[in-house]
């Protein structure tokens, strides 16, 4: 099934507001992708210094399509009910209308709803900008010739670029196309600002995490304090240093840094 | 770079370091200007950066402001604290979206090479209370040393900024200490000569040093302080009222010089508070006074040319 990448690309995003927005990212398309009727099998969000990134494997290419009954006046109601059940419904008239019997109440009519679901490509189109404008930084700016206009987008720091794929493993995927007060999704992202920062072209999250890291950025919070752990503690063993571990420190260097190297 | 003879190099010369920035800010389009001649505690408080950071009229400078911190005085004991330092300060509005890089070619311009250094913005959101002021951006640090600051200002003079201007404060001695390898702000080489002629950054502020330390926390004559700041708020909101054009609150004709005396009132302010002669609750209140005068200044320049009123 589908899989979506999903990658906000922007300066330098403060330490300590990386984790929570990472998980930020991750609920709250999820919840909009199942409120949507689109259930998926697993997502994974991470976050360095300059970039969100989220993977959301298993979602169906299209949402079913909907049949709902909905339950409208009893027979021989009052006309305006009836008008106001038509509207509501779609209906062009009662004779599209199944009639319910109800021995104790009284008949009534029922109509019967099919809603054709939509592709996810497109329900990602509108459901991704939505998110980027309501994202909950904790303080978050404008910057820039647009932020002159009402409504300017804000985010924590300038935003740059995105990246936004949907599509099988076998196939080349989609881009989901938006744009965010000028930012169009693409397949482009760039590596570490110093050591490689060209453009990459990215297709999906397998090759996106590969050609990062070829281009010096570990994408992985977790892999980054693994090796700031593990390079630190090595490194003070070969010269006689003991290591004073401290965790919250961890934390923010590893927020500080896309490429860790430990230096005694 | 051209070649540029040794006592020019921005990593053997103060004077040549602060040229290299001109140099650089100026190939970027912005004004180089002077020093605004007045005491002030940081080069934001410039009005080429608090005024014209509003409204919505494009602008671009650079320049170097002294600035007087008197409570940072040491007496000339410390080898980084100052009581008077330089600031060399970049505004442009609005922000342009390849600030970072300019900054960090800036860098490379005074010697501070990012594939050799390690380069990293820090989270730091900048508030300025008593100019009504805030923003997002970052410390920038080199080598784990910050060396200067990052600012995308959102809102100054209680005015939001629209467009949005980007800042950078770069402070001169600190990061020329470390251009130059030395460890204590007197030993810079200012000239960059050597031998007999060379001058030292202590040879030029040593004895200032000393001097306004003992001022700023024994002598400064607090009552005359006192009296300079009362007058002071008071001209300005003599100023401000008397500038609106026609006795109308459309037109601004007098934004400038009334800000003059918020830039006076807050270094009485800060003389102030050197001397030790205000309470803990009086500061705040004293805060307040300056930063109503800053709001009050910020809305009569939005009602002037350069403000973009008309």
């Amino acid at each position: 099934m589908p899989e979506l990448l999903f990658e906000l690309f922007s300066e330098e995003i403060p330490a300590r507001m990386q984790a929570k927005a990472a998980d930020d990212l991750r609920r709250m398309v999820t919840d909009r992708l199942v409120a949507e009727g689109l259930v998926y099998e697993g997502a994974k969000a991470f976050a360095t210094p300059r970039r969100l990134t989220l993977t959301v494997h298993g979602i169906p290419a299209r949402q079913s399509d909907l049949k709902e009954e909905r339950r409208g006046p009893r027979v021989g109601g009052p006309e305006a009910a009836i008008a106001g059940f038509l509207k509501a419904t779609g209906l062009a008239s009662l004779e599209e209308a199944k009639i319910q019997r109800d021995p104790k109440k009284g008949d009534f009519y029922v109509a019967l709803i099919e809603k054709p679901g939509r592709a996810t490509l497109d329900v990602l189109a509108d459901m991704l900008p939505v998110i980027i404008r309501t994202f909950p930084w904790p303080k978050s700016m404008r910057w820039g010739e647009r932020s002159v206009k009402p409504g300017a987008l804000q985010w924590v720091r300038p935003l740059h670029s995105i990246v936004a794929t949907f599509g099988m493993e076998t196939e080349e995927p989609d881009v989901v196309k938006f744009a965010v007060d000028g930012i169009e999704a693409g397949q482009t992202t760039y590596g570490h600002r110093f050591m490689a920062p060209a453009p990459i072209s990215v297709r999906r999250f397998e090759d996106y995490q590969a050609k990062l890291h070829a281009a010096n950025v570990v994408l992985d919070p977790q892999a980054r304090k693994d090796i700031i752990l593990a390079d630190a503690r090595q490194l003070a063993f070969a010269q006689g240093f003991e290591l004073i571990e401290d965790q919250a420190l961890l934390d923010e260097v590893a927020g500080l840094v896309e490429w860790p190297v430990v230096a005694v | 770079m051209d070649l540029l003879p040794p006592h020019m190099r921005p990593e053997r010369s103060f004077q040549g370091f602060i040229l290299a920035l001109q140099r650089f800010w100026a190939d970027q389009g912005c004004v180089i200007l002077q020093p605004y001649d007045m005491e002030m505690g940081a080069g934001t408080f410039h009005p080429a950066t608090t005024l014209r950071a509003l409204g919505p009229k494009p602008w671009k400078a650079a320049y170097v402001q002294p600035s007087r911190r008197p409570k940072d005085g040491r007496y000339g004991e410390n080898p980084n604290r100052l009581q008077h330092y330089y600031q060399f300060q970049v505004i442009i509005k609005p922000s342009p979206p390849d600030l970072q890089e300019l900054y960090l070619k800036s860098l490379a311009a005074i010697g501070i090479d990012s594939s050799l250094h390690d380069i990293r913005f820090v989270e730091d959101d900048w508030e300025s209370p008593t100019l009504g002021a805030w923003g997002l951006g970052w410390e920038c640090w080199c080598d784990g040393m910050e060396v200067s600051q990052f600012t995308y200002f959102q809102q100054v003079a209680g005015v939001e900024c629209a467009p949005v201007a980007g800042e950078l404060t770069y402070g001169l001695e600190r990061l020329a200490m470390y251009v130059q390898g030395v460890d204590r702000v007197y030993d810079l080489n200012f000239n960059g000569r050597d031998g007999a002629e060379r001058v030292t950054y202590g040879e030029v502020f040593l004895q200032a040093e000393q001097e306004y330390s003992r001022h700023n926390f024994e002598f400064a004559d607090a009552d005359m302080l006192f009296k300079q700041f009362a007058m002071a708020e008071e001209a300005c909101k003599r100023y401000l009222d008397a500038g609106w054009k026609d006795g109308e609150r459309e037109a601004h004709l007098m934004a400038l010089p009334a800000y003059d005396q918020c830039i006076k009132a807050s270094h009485a302010f800060n003389l102030l508070d050197a001397r030790g002669v205000i309470s803990v609750t009086e500061r705040q209140s004293y805060i307040l006074r300056v930063r109503d005068l800053a709001k009050a200044c910020g809305d009569a320049w939005m009602h002037t040319e350069a403000g973009g009123a008309g």
